[in-house]
């Protein structure tokens, strides 16, 4: 059988940057010819995700997968790993100690599908590189085609590695190709039938599903709290509506790709108003009448504020255009990367704030400390990290996740962490006072410093 | 050799590493390794939820982050600039640049690279932790291991003289969760005798701590991880080694550790040990006292332990001679080198290994179970109570602990407030009740 190509990294399927400090319109300019954006890469840098942890991320989200991590243990260290007894039982490792780093363990990575397969009898099994096996080279195609014949039931392999890209979604689509694999297309398409795929639960997300059926339309949700099952109705599903692009683009472009599941073109709905445009479009889509709502006016709540918004990008434009509703000068996003799938939102917020800084950097918490002191917006809104350094530097700030805002209550939810922020402003003047995490100096310089154009 | 381990517990030793040296107040650690390693550690030892973004409870970690260039031509010069400008970004301490699996096999020239900044005055070790050498644990022994023996070239400030000083290993910060909590109860119970503990992580370490550690009059040695470091302390300096019987907890073991320290420093007056036992006494009379009611409708329980070596078998002790409880088995998750102790209990396993450690409660036939909160769903099924003492998410490092008569005591409270869990219904049961 031939050798499978090697899953195309972020940068290089849709030039992905992970580092950049710049206003919109010079990133705009980034993405705005054929060439690839250049890369730029740290000469000090905190430490990052890497794709391994980010497929974890998206794997460990189906409830019947077993999940085998081919290295030693550390590798196999996933999300809520801690707490989460039932995603904890499903993963398993196969421990390889130093003698394996030299050697190979082929055999251990059988015997370890195996065990899983015993132990919880998974409705499939998924392999995941971990560095050690990319640097030895180690054998996973074959082992996963025999155990998967022995077992008879589908084992796959996310080509994951941990250093190949130095974007942590690379993980993602290396999940979302795995999953991919796993579907079995039978029976017919289901015309009234749709995948929301999300990486998040939640009432928001069920009340989004809800509105989603009054159309006529049965909701197909995944891959967050599915089963295995809810892969193979997503090939015959009519489309696909996307709650997290950053996470599950690939999963869904891998459905139209492979599958024909067509993805409905609407930015995250995130709001009354892009709520109202996603049930629009996926009313033409699929030929249904959608009654639309006379949204409400909006509420000026943040007139005046400078914000700043930080998380996953797609959520992060779509956060702006809701705070630019309630009357917010957003001066700057800050978000783990931007590629290609990100033009038209960057596009669009640049038309609107071209001077607003963009920082791209996921887990630097010493570029996030230097862009929030320099730019000292009124509130910082999104990602915990950020919303932690804000507060570290006497600025109020809210955490809000994506979850939280999806939908038409979305608005509602982000003007209460509006509201709680700026009232509880007291823990930011508290945290102000506690000793600084990086030298003085050092927050004098420029805030890209030690980002350099990367020589090929 | 590599082997099969599901739903396992504990990190790699490159993760066991980062959270010692993390703990640390002062130190800045330095990870050389590819992106990936470090955050799985700093984000799983606390119970997030989420991976994303930076961890937020712990200083800046410094990394380099290894690109697929690295691993092909080697990734020394990328340490040589990154060293560079940690020391410019980061306030000065002591940087501790660990090594993972990736750069040890590519065979990168860490110590030549740690070397330049030293002959440079800067104060940089360096720790080699790839997660193929073990667990956490395993990492925390390496790490403090290097540090107590190569204290004195670390560029550090003097330490001042502090008479009776004990420094304490054993204990893994994070990975051994209550861990800041147990540090301060020993630190007070120490001080009631006259004795100044030298905690080195948590808000009580830094430092000035580490560099104290060959001025202490011994080292206590709470777990089989506090050993090796004692040892390559005691062989440089002459610190004398105390191992204690793991965590004490409850007042008799207090006693027991008090008199043994007494004994291998000469610094401890009698009247000083009687004069706290009488106070720990008192504390644990009383929390007896309000759970007694409880724990007689309880009644005498065996037992299932599952923790790590530096707790599970001193509650065992605790619950065998104080409560006169059965321990029908013990499992020790951090799987420490060495015989394991037969006394404890009727069954004792070292394994990290979640379905081994599942088969050990199974075939242990016990009525109640302390262990991790991972094990929720077992104890339900067997229908059996089952007392948290781990997986408790960041939190319990402020949690009290369990050392001493107040650590008894919570212990006590966490027993008794468990509600005894019913059966969960299956159809093979409703089968064979029939
Ligand atoms: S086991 Fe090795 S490669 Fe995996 S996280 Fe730990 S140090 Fe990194």
């Amino acid at each position: 059988m031939a050798r499978r190509p090697r899953l195309q990294t972020r940068e290089t399927r849709l030039g992905a940057l992970g580092a950049r400090l710049g206003d919109a319109e010079s990133v705009v300019a980034d993405f705005a010819g054929d060439d690839l954006p250049q890369k730029r890469i740290r000469t000090f840098s905190e430490a990052a995700h890497d794709d391994l942890s980010a497929a974890l991320d998206v794997l460990g989200l189906v409830e019947d997968l077993g999940l085998v991590v081919h290295g030693p243990r550390g590798c196999a260290v996933g999300p809520g790993a801690a707490q989460e007894s039932a995603t904890l039982a499903r993963i398993a490792v196969t421990d390889l100690d130093q003698r394996d780093t030299v050697l190979g363990a082929g055999d251990a990575l059988a015997r370890t599908l195996k065990r899983l397969n015993d132990a919880v009898n998974p409705a499939a099994l998924v392999v995941l590189g971990s560095p050690v096996v990319a640097i030895n080279n180690d054998e996973i195609r074959a082992v996963v085609a025999e155990v998967a014949t022995e077992i008879g039931k589908p084992v796959v392999w996310a080509r994951t590695d941990g250093f190949r890209s130095h974007i942590a979604a690379t993980g993602a689509d290396a999940a979302a190709d795995a999953l991919l694999n796993i579907v079995d297309f039978q029976g017919e398409r289901e015309p009234d039938l749709v995948n929301l795929l999300t990486s998040w639960t939640g009432p928001a997300i069920d009340d989004f599903a809800a509105a989603i059926s009054t159309l006529g339309l049965r909701v197909n949700v995944l891959p967050a709290g599915a089963k295995v099952a809810a892969l193979h109705r997503a090939a015959r599903a009519r489309a696909s509506v996307v709650l997290d692009p950053d996470g599950l683009d690939a999963l869904a472009s891998g459905l139209s790709e492979r599958f024909g599941v067509p993805v409905l073109d609407a930015p995250p709905p995130i709001g009354p108003k892009a709520t109202a445009l996603t049930l629009t479009r996926l009313a033409d889509l699929t030929g249904r009448k959608i009654h639309a709502e006379a949204s409400a006016a909006a509420v000026d709540f943040l007139r005046d504020k400078r914000i700043v918004l930080a998380g996953p990008s797609a959520f992060a434009f779509a956060l702006a255009d809701l705070a630019e509703a309630a009357g917010a000068e957003v001066v700057g996003l800050t978000l783990p990367h931007l590629d290609r799938t990100h033009s038209e939102p960057l596009a669009r917020f640049s038309e609107r704030r071209p001077k607003a800084q963009i920082h791209i950097g996921e887990a630097q918490g010493f570029e996030l400390a230097n862009v929030l002191q320099r730019l000292a917006p009124d509130l910082v809104v999104g990602a915990p990290d950020a919303v932690a350094a804000a507060l570290r530097l006497g600025i109020p700030a809210a955490r809000l996740d994506p979850a939280d805002v999806i939908g038409v209550s979305g608005a509602d939810a982000f003007a209460k962490a509006v509201s709680d922020a700026f009232a509880g402003a007291a823990l930011a003047r508290r945290l102000a006072r506690s000793s600084a995490r990086y030298s003085a100096g050092w927050l004098r310089r420029s805030p890209d410093w030690h980002v350099k154009l990367e020589v090929k | 050799m590599a082997r099969p381990l599901v739903g396992f517990h504990d990190g790699c030793a490159l993760h066991g590493a980062l959270a010692t040296a993390a703990a640390i107040e002062g130190v800045t650690p330095l990870v050389h390794s590819t992106p990936g390693c470090a955050l799985r550690g700093a984000f799983s030892s606390t119970g997030a939820q989420n991976f994303r973004g930076a961890p937020i409870h712990l200083s800046p970690i410094s990394s380099t982050n290894l690109a697929e260039k690295h691993i092909v031509f080697g990734g020394a010069s990328r340490l040589r600039e990154q060293i560079k400008n940690t020391l410019s970004v980061l306030p000065r301490g002591l940087l501790v640049v660990i090594t993972g699996c990736p750069t040890e096999m590519i065979g990168d020239d860490v110590p030549a690279m740690v070397r330049e900044a030293v002959t440079q005055g800067e104060a940089v070790v360096d720790v080699g932790a790839a997660g193929f050498l073990g667990s956490a644990h395993r990492g925390y022994e390496r790490l403090v291991s290097v540090l107590a023996s190569r204290v004195g070239e670390l560029n550090l400030a003097p330490a001042s003289e502090a008479p009776g000083l004990v420094n304490i290993f054993g204990i893994v910060p994070r990975y051994d969760e209550t861990w800041a909590s147990d540090l301060d109860e020993i630190s007070r119970l120490l001080a009631g005798v006259g004795l100044t503990a030298n905690p080195i992580f948590g808000p009580g370490g830094g430092l000035s701590s580490l560099a104290a550690l060959p001025k202490a009059v011994a080292s206590l040695v709470l777990s089989p991880w506090g050993l090796a470091p004692a040892q390559a302390l005691q062989e440089k300096s002459g610190v004398a080694t105390v191992v204690a019987d793991g965590l004490p907890i409850g007042a008799d073991a207090v006693e027991k550790l008090l008199r043994q320290l007494a004994a291998a420093t000469g610094a401890v007056e009698e009247t000083a040990i009687e004069r706290l036992l009488s106070s720990e006494r008192r504390y644990e009379d009383f929390a007896l006292d309000e759970t007694l009611d409880a724990l007689s409708r309880l009644g005498r329980r065996r037992v299932a332990l599952v923790g790590n070596s530096l707790l599970a078998g001193s509650l065992a002790r605790f619950l065998v001679s104080t409560l006169g409880w059965e321990a029908s088995a013990l499992v020790l998750t951090d799987e420490p080198d060495g015989p394991l102790p037969t006394d404890l209990a009727g069954r004792v396993v070292a394994t990290a290994d979640g379905v081994e450690t599942a088969a050990a409660i199974r075939a242990s036939g016990a009525d109640f179970l302390i262990a991790g909160a991972r094990y929720g769903a077992l104890a339900a099924e067997l229908g059996i109570p089952l007392a948290a003492i781990a997986d408790l998410g960041g939190r319990a490092s402020l949690s009290g602990g369990f050392v001493g008569a107040r650590g008894a005591a919570r212990l006590l409270a966490a027993l008794t407030a468990t509600p005894v869990a019913p059966k969960l219904f299956t159809p093979q049961a409703a089968l064979a009740a029939r």
